[in-house]
């Protein structure tokens, strides 16, 4: 499925680009940047709805997310965010491998332009997944919906990504994983949303960005204290 | 009766989904659907058959997702699976004739099925393009065995991955193939191939028919359609959804019913499609409905004549308007930086060269890597991969070398030029059968075992030699582009007038014509004036194409002035697209020149960094002295604020560039001094194909006088210890941005320290100062600057 239209989030861009406040020229690196990628994205997500069972983790033993079909999802942090859920929506995006082959080509002529580069795209998919994420609600009712939650994250294991991977249909939209566990395109991001049809309404916490807390990375430059 | 002998004579119906009935039937998400042919026959039979007795002719085998890959600890081998996939087909067709619900008479045809690996082929991902020829070939083999009738290549969203399943199919079987690609709205597949060069490419590699499938539903396939008719002369398959997917709830569905979906199929059959079927959420109902629409109707009779076009993976290029302009750059005659490049295997170099051409306007790039002493045809191959990776623009292969020509032709993603065959007799042996299996156009030279002819009659003779033996070899007359071969006129009087004289007598015989433009000047003074009158008087002439410098200005100026002057550019618009470019490029030059280089650096301004190095050895400063009293002091001055955090990621990068571009400066007239400075081998290791970070830290140490061994991503420990014992390198800088690869980082380091005496520093997104001491290594780099302290701390300066 594509999207019609991406939003480019400078200020989510110049974030990723680690650019100090009303950096002028950090700005310019980051607009050149974004013109000469803005066509060259082709986005597409795949996604999936499977009902779950939630098990906690105890005594050294991780949290399971168990799947209808039987598989299972390995991680404390992810069981304990999906507490309550009895079915998650999986997804899958992309924003293509032009992408790779322009940021290639940017590569070859400057560093600044390069580094820019893959700060937009992070600000270009992570503002597909919110697209993607709004698509994949619509019309369903009353749900508790928990904010996204990828592999990698806390104490799931990237190892995990293969299990996401049998279930969606990557192949669909070009999405690989490559032998040792990274996607390619470079630019793609696999996601779990958990639905708990049991709780009250959500209270916002939804807005899935700034949910550092959990994850053992503390010295990622990224990092945002809630 | 086979199936070839059916092609274009009246309709034939392909069969519907089988992913869609096998989860009507019980398949779960996640279970491989072709397992099931083992595990349930029945089911699949029961659909095969259902699917015949609606209607359909050609059976779809349950294997499109299976490979090697999948399959590996299933417990099943892929001849087990194709096996038992080709036999249901069969069996359901022997049930369905002897039950009665398929006509006696009704031919019917297993496709042995195979879609997409699953995988990105390198370098858009982990794939060579060999080990996916491999994994289709083991396919092509099983269905061969297993009796299939003929093979469909289907759902390709990537025309690299299909002409990897092309060749397999090609060198495994005679059976015939037929491969369909899945497009999007606007026409294109997932790696921007569009319909044209998708088409074009497996028309090129010898399939049988090409088409659509999955992605879209027929109302919108119908939209693409006329372009896949009118780009290739074969019959075009339609396989597309029932309409397109729609979430609903988290789930998605197809909306198209069986009675819509026979309705818009009349549509497509109208417009040119010759076999139908369906894709994702149809249903024998569909085809049902499809059969019935189509009764009575005929397929269109197609008669194209399709243009001659060359591809790479974007846009294709035809010759039907103004003579396409090839850059002749990337060869090393006369051009001893590239030389040197070439034999240092600098790809940056080669793709820097690339880059500049099709700024200026370059439709194709000439490739030509002939240097005495090199590997030519490893050399080739790692030139034209490092190039399609960061371009889609059709390239000229340029070999006299067979081997380097057929390897470069194998992995090019894409159709094409081959230069070059000529009248020599092995030359002609060699060169045309290469051509022929890789779908190359082919470029023939005027010159045979008694060297270039003086008269032009003597060339044209030559000239319908060679086409006359590719016709022979199966390649077409309108593939072939004859080079008539520009002298200097410097030591020929005759020279422009003969080569021109070919040129037209070709034309008007329908011949398409190449030629490299610039040689006729050779040996003069002001050449640029004489090049491109000579230019404009070849395309009066009718000449297809012109391989030149499109960095000249004058050149250039001459081509779109004659575009213009001779309607080709319909209203001029090419003309005033390129001179209101040439206003806009004449910047004021005023301030650039105030800035010292040690402020241009510090500021991270590229340009006003490279005049201040031109102004700097212009007054006789050293080299040296530039590098020691200018650049380094100002790279430090940036490297200490960044630690200090007063100075952040983007500036550190500019100032890096800018540094880089007054080296740059140095390099071009000093040569790149890569003999001097301390080796450091530096890699991304296996697994990994992150290397922005890398690259980073490569152009830090390089701006501070270090000779970066620079071996790349995805990198083996045997690669990185044989690199690091052959340049005696005392140190090495290894880079890891997830933790799947820290593994093998660690079985890098553990293969380096068995092996070397040598310093290991590491960096990357997921390590520590911790995690970096228990994998082994002798430092953790937290930034580029780190490594730049570090490696100053080894090696003492």
């Amino acid at each position: 499925m594509v999207a019609r239209y991406l939003l480019y989030d400078k200020k989510e861009a110049l974030r990723y680009f680690r650019a100090k406040e009303n950096d002028k020229q950090a700005e310019n690196a980051c607009d050149e940047a974004y013109l000469k990628l803005r066509n060259e994205v082709m986005p597409r997500f795949v996604s999936a709805r499977l009902q779950c069972r939630v098990e906690q983790g105890s005594d050294g033993a991780k949290g399971k997310i168990i799947l209808e079909n039987g598989l299972e999802f390995l991680s404390s942090n992810l069981a304990k965010h999906l507490a309550g859920c009895t079915e998650v929506l999986l997804f899958g995006a992309t924003l293509g491998s032009r992408f790779d082959v322009a940021q290639r080509r940017i590569a070859v002529e400057s560093l600044t332009q390069v580094a820019a580069a893959q700060a937009v795209g992070a600000a270009l998919i992570e503002h597909y997944c919110d697209t993607v994420e709004e698509e994949l609600k619509k019309n369903i009712s009353a749900g508790n919906f928990r904010w996204r939650f990828s592999p990698g994250y806390g104490d799931w294991d990237l190892q995990e990504q293969k299990k996401v991977f049998a279930i969606l249909k990557c192949d669909k939209i070009g999405l690989t994983l490559t032998a040792s566990g990274m996607m390619a395109p470079v630019k793609s991001v696999t996601a779990i949303i958990g639905i708990d049809h049991q709780s009250p309404a959500c209270t916002g916490e939804t807005k899935s960005k700034k949910h550092c807390g959990d994850c053992a990375s503390h010295d990622c430059p990224y990092r945002q204290e809630v | 009766m086979v199936f070839k002998n059916l092609l274009g004579k009246g309709f034939l119906y392909f069969d519907g989904a089988m992913g869609t009935m096998l989860q009507a039937a019980g398949l779960q998400a996640g279970e491989l659907p072709e397992l099931w042919n083992i595990q349930h026959p029945e089911k699949v039979q029961a659909i095969h058959g259902a699917y015949l007795a609606a209607g359909a002719q050609i059976i779809k085998s349950n294997t499109f997702g299976a490979n090697c890959l999948k399959l590996e600890g299933k417990g099943v081998t892929v001849e087990d699976v194709f096996g038992a996939a080709i036999n249901n087909a069969r069996i359901a067709m022997e049930q369905a004739k002897a039950k009665g619900t398929v006509p006696a008479n009704r031919e019917t045809f297993v496709a042995l099925d195979m879609g997409p690996t699953g995988k990105l082929l390198q370098p858009f991902g982990d794939l060579p393009f060999a080990k996916a020829v491999e994994i289709y070939a083991e396919e092509v083999r099983a269905g061969v065995k297993a009796g299939a009738d003929l093979i469909l290549i289907e759902t390709m969203s990537d025309s690299y991955e299909a002409k990897a399943a092309i060749l397999a199919a090609k060198e495994n079987s005679r059976l015939p193939i037929v491969c369909t690609f899945t497009f999007d709205l606007s026409g294109k597949l997932l790696n921007g191939a569009d319909v044209e060069t998708a088409f074009t490419m497996a028309e090129a590699l010898g399939v049988d028919g090409v088409g659509f499938n999955c992605g879209l539903g027929p109302e919108q396939v119908v939209k693409l359609l006329p372009r896949g008719v009118e780009s290739v002369d074969l019959p075009i398959v339609v396989n597309p959804n029932a309409g397109l997917p729609v979430v609903k709830a988290g789930q998605t569905v197809f909306a198209v019913g069986p009675e819509e979906y026979g309705k818009l199929m009349k549509e497509v059959a109208r417009t040119g499609a010759a076999l139908v079927g369906g894709c994702c959420g149809t249903t024998p109902e569909h085809i049902k409905a499809l059969c019935a629409a189509l009764q009575g109707m005929k397929p269109v009779n197609k008669v194209v004549k399709a243009p001659t076009q060359i591809c790479g993976y974007g846009a294709s290029v035809d010759f039907t308007h103004m003579p396409v302009i090839i850059g002749e750059r990337i060869n090393p005659t006369g051009k001893p930086r590239l030389k040197e490049a070439l034999k240092a295997q600098d790809m940056d170099y080669v793709c820097n060269l690339a880059l500049e051409q099709l700024e200026k306007g370059a439709m194709v790039l000439d490739v030509n890597v002939g240097v005495p002493g090199v590997d030519e045809p490893a050399l080739l191959t790692k030139a034209v991969l490092a190039l399609q990776a960061i371009t889609s623009v059709p390239l000229q292969i340029d070999t006299s070398d067979y081997a380097a020509m057929e390897q470069a032709l194998r992995i090019y993603n894409g159709r094409p030029l081959l230069n070059s065959v000529n009248g020599k007799e092995e030359v002609l042996t060699n060169v045309l059968p290469i051509a022929k299996k890789y779908g190359a156009t082919l470029v023939g030279l005027c010159l045979d075992d008694k060297g270039i002819p003086e008269t032009a009659e003597e060339r044209l003779a030559i000239a319908w030699k060679i086409i006359d033996r590719a016709r022979a070899a199966g390649i077409k007359e309108q593939d072939i582009f004859i080079d008539p071969l520009a002298m200097t006129i410097s030591t020929g009087g005759q020279n422009a007038v003969v080569a021109l004289s070919v040129v037209q007598a070709l034309h008007a015989k329908g011949i398409k014509t190449i030629m490299g433009v610039s040689n006729i000047s050779f040996g003069l003074p002001a050449r640029d004036h004489v090049n491109s009158t000579f230019l404009a008087m070849a395309m009066e002439q009718g000449l297809s194409a012109a391989i030149m410098n499109p960095k000249s200005e004058a050149m250039l100026d001459a081509y779109y002035a004659y575009g213009a002057l001779s309607n080709k550019d319909f209203g001029c618009k090419a003309y005033l697209e390129h001179f209101a470019g040439v206003k806009q490029e004449s910047k004021p030059q005023g301030p650039d020149s105030e800035y010292s280089l040690r402020d241009a650096i510090e500021k991270g301004l590229t340009g006003p960094s490279r005049k201040a190095v031109e102004t700097l050895l212009n007054k006789g400063k050293q080299p040296l002295d530039i590098i020691n009293e200018e650049m380094i002091p100002a790279l430090n001055t940036v490297g200490e604020a960044f630690e200090k955090k007063t100075l952040f990621l983007p500036q550190l990068l500019m100032s890096a560039d800018a540094a880089k571009a007054g080296f740059d400066v140095i390099k071009g007239k000093f040569g790149s001094g890569k003999e001097d400075g301390e080796p450091i081998v530096l890699a991304t290791v296996k697994g990994d194909v992150h290397d922005i970070g890398k690259n980073i830290v490569k152009v830090l140490w390089e701006n501070y006088g270090y000779r970066v061994v620079d071996l790349g991503k995805d990198v083996s420990p045997e690669t990185i210890v044989a690199a690091t014992l052959e340049h005696k390198a005392k140190l090495v800088g290894l880079s890891a941005l997830m933790t799947t690869t820290v593994t093998s980082m660690e079985e890098t380091i553990k293969q380096l320290r068995a092996a070397v005496d040598c310093k290991i520093v590491v960096g990357g997104a997921v390590l520590t100062e911790d995690y970096a001491k228990e994998i082994g290594a002798d430092a953790y780099a937290s930034s580029a600057v780190a490594s730049v302290n570090y490696a100053k701390k080894v090696f003492g300066k």
